[in-house]
């Protein structure tokens, strides 16, 4: 029998993570399953996540374990009030310099996971990223081709410019 | 490019073309623009999200109201168009101020741009002098953008452009801070009859612009419906803006009492009628009241 307080995450390509139950729980998808589990010493697959994703989002929950009582309580506010009081720290951008493939994989499993904390600083921080660029320097930052052919892209400038007529 | 092996390397009689070999050439991928780029892993509702949060910024007055987010490609471009969540997300916590120097593409432009927002996130109030009459004191009034959580957009549009000359501001706020104030025309009770004790009366002091509160009434409560016993064009136009269909009215209905359907003046939520002198509305005159109230509990509440 292992200890009841910690249980055995498995990541999609098969990498095992022993994490203390209470870090967990900041994931509604997780803390329903062992709800539902109860006491148990199964581990639990997460078939959608790889190891790499996995391990940073156990980071994150193990350094806001803290946040987790806080957020706890019903959800008054609501999705849209709860991202603009989203604050993202110093130790949240460090979280989150690393390459694009992984940032939004950690964004797609949090979201998977349903850790709305994570979700929250993850789209705070791409929003950061996005804010006061111009079009083209956001094609660049993200590697995104413009699709746009060049008479669409006239016509959507044209369609545009009653906004700066003020 | 030559193959070899077998009857299927030959080339067509017709057309010269060789035959698809599984094993030495690769299934072709399908290309879709802006797909290989991480971002656009991401699933509509998670882009959604951090768009909005870009285009949460307080620049309408001074610079463009579009954002650039939508020329980045197609993709992120027919998101924002069809979500409205991102174009609330850019009018939420404004006051747009307006004088005799604002141009007629303001409120154009605002227009367009409340009619993109879904009106399930926003509530708006407008200021203007006296309340479209001749009037030095300015007055705040209700504007909802909605005849309940999903009911059809209001002429807004109409009112502002119209408005010219007359508009002070337009205060915007989002539908939680009017339910947080215990005022969200969303939200129900069985009953405003009781007596509420002073730790449930609804704080109508963090209530938005545009509500008008009693603060004293005791049986103020935040459910508190109430429509005109015999509407005039304008109860109708004072609570719903709906200046098109008032003016398709035969004029001779317009000033009579009851002369316009009840069904265009929603219920309105306010525990004072600003415009009958400030009487808190469980005060009115018992005989004939003009206003009703619509809670199930009706007329006993009264």
């Amino acid at each position: 029998m292992g200890d009841s307080n910690r249980l055995t995450l498995v990541a999609s390509d098969g990498g095992k993570f022993v994490v203390d139950k209470e870090v967990v729980q900041m994931s509604v998808l997780l803390k329903n399953m062992i709800e539902d589990l109860g006491e148990t010493d199964e581990s639990i697959p997460i078939p959608n996540v790889t190891s790499p994703v996995l391990t940073k989002v156990i980071e994150f929950c193990e350094n806001h374990r803290t946040d987790a009582a806080r957020t706890d309580g019903p959800n008054v506010d609501g999705d849209d009030a709860r991202m603009r009081t989203a604050v993202v720290s110093d130790w949240d951008r460090q979280f989150f310099d690393v390459d694009q493939d992984l940032m939004f994989e950690i964004i797609v499993a949090a979201n998977y996971l349903d850790i709305k904390s994570l979700v929250d600083v993850g789209c705070k921080v791409v929003a950061d990223m996005i804010k006061g660029k111009s079009p083209q320097e956001i094609r660049d930052l993200f590697d995104i081709v413009n699709d746009f052919s060049p008479e669409e892209e006239a016509a959507l400038r044209k369609e545009n410019e009653w906004a700066n007529d003020r | 490019m030559t193959k070899s092996g077998g009857i299927n390397a030959l080339p067509h009689p017709v057309s010269g073309a060789y035959p698809f070999d599984e094993q030495s050439d690769p299934p072709h991928t399908l290309h879709i623009p802006g797909a290989i780029a991480p971002i656009n892993s991401l699933p509509n509702e998670l882009l959604i999200k951090i768009l909005a949060q870009t285009w949460f910024v307080k620049e309408y007055q001074t610079a463009s109201s579009r954002p650039s987010v939508a020329l980045v490609c197609s993709r992120w471009r027919s998101i924002i168009n069809d979500c409205s969540e991102f174009w609330a997300a850019g009018l939420r916590d404004q006051t747009f101020i307006f004088n005799s120097w604002s141009k007629p593409c303001t409120f154009t432009n605002l227009a367009t741009l409340l009619r993109r927002s879904s009106p399930r996130y926003l509530d708006s109030s407008l200021r203007e002098v006296g309340g479209g009459r001749l009037s030095w004191s300015p007055q705040r009034r209700l504007l909802p953008l909605a005849r309940g959580p999903s009911g059809p957009l209001l002429h807004i549009g109409t009112r502002l452009r119209r408005g010219r000359g007359i508009l002070l501001s337009l205060d915007i706020a989002t539908r939680d801070q009017s339910a947080a104030a215990g005022l969200s025309p969303t939200s129900s009770s069985p009953c405003c009859s009781r007596i509420l004790p002073p730790e449930d009366r609804p704080s109508l002091a963090a209530a938005p612009h545009g509500w008008v509160g009693s603060g004293e009434c005791d049986r103020s409560h935040s459910t508190d419906t109430w429509v005109p016993r015999s509407p005039l064009r304008t109860h109708a136009m004072s609570s719903s803006g709906d200046f098109e269909n008032i003016h398709r009215l035969p004029r001779s209905l317009r000033r009579r009492p009851g002369g316009v359907p009840t069904e265009w003046c929603p219920p309105f939520r306010i525990a004072f009628a600003s415009h009958r002198g400030h009487k808190c509305m469980h005060r009115q005159r018992r005989s004939s009241p003009p206003y009703l109230c619509q809670c199930p509990c009706s007329p006993s509440c009264q």
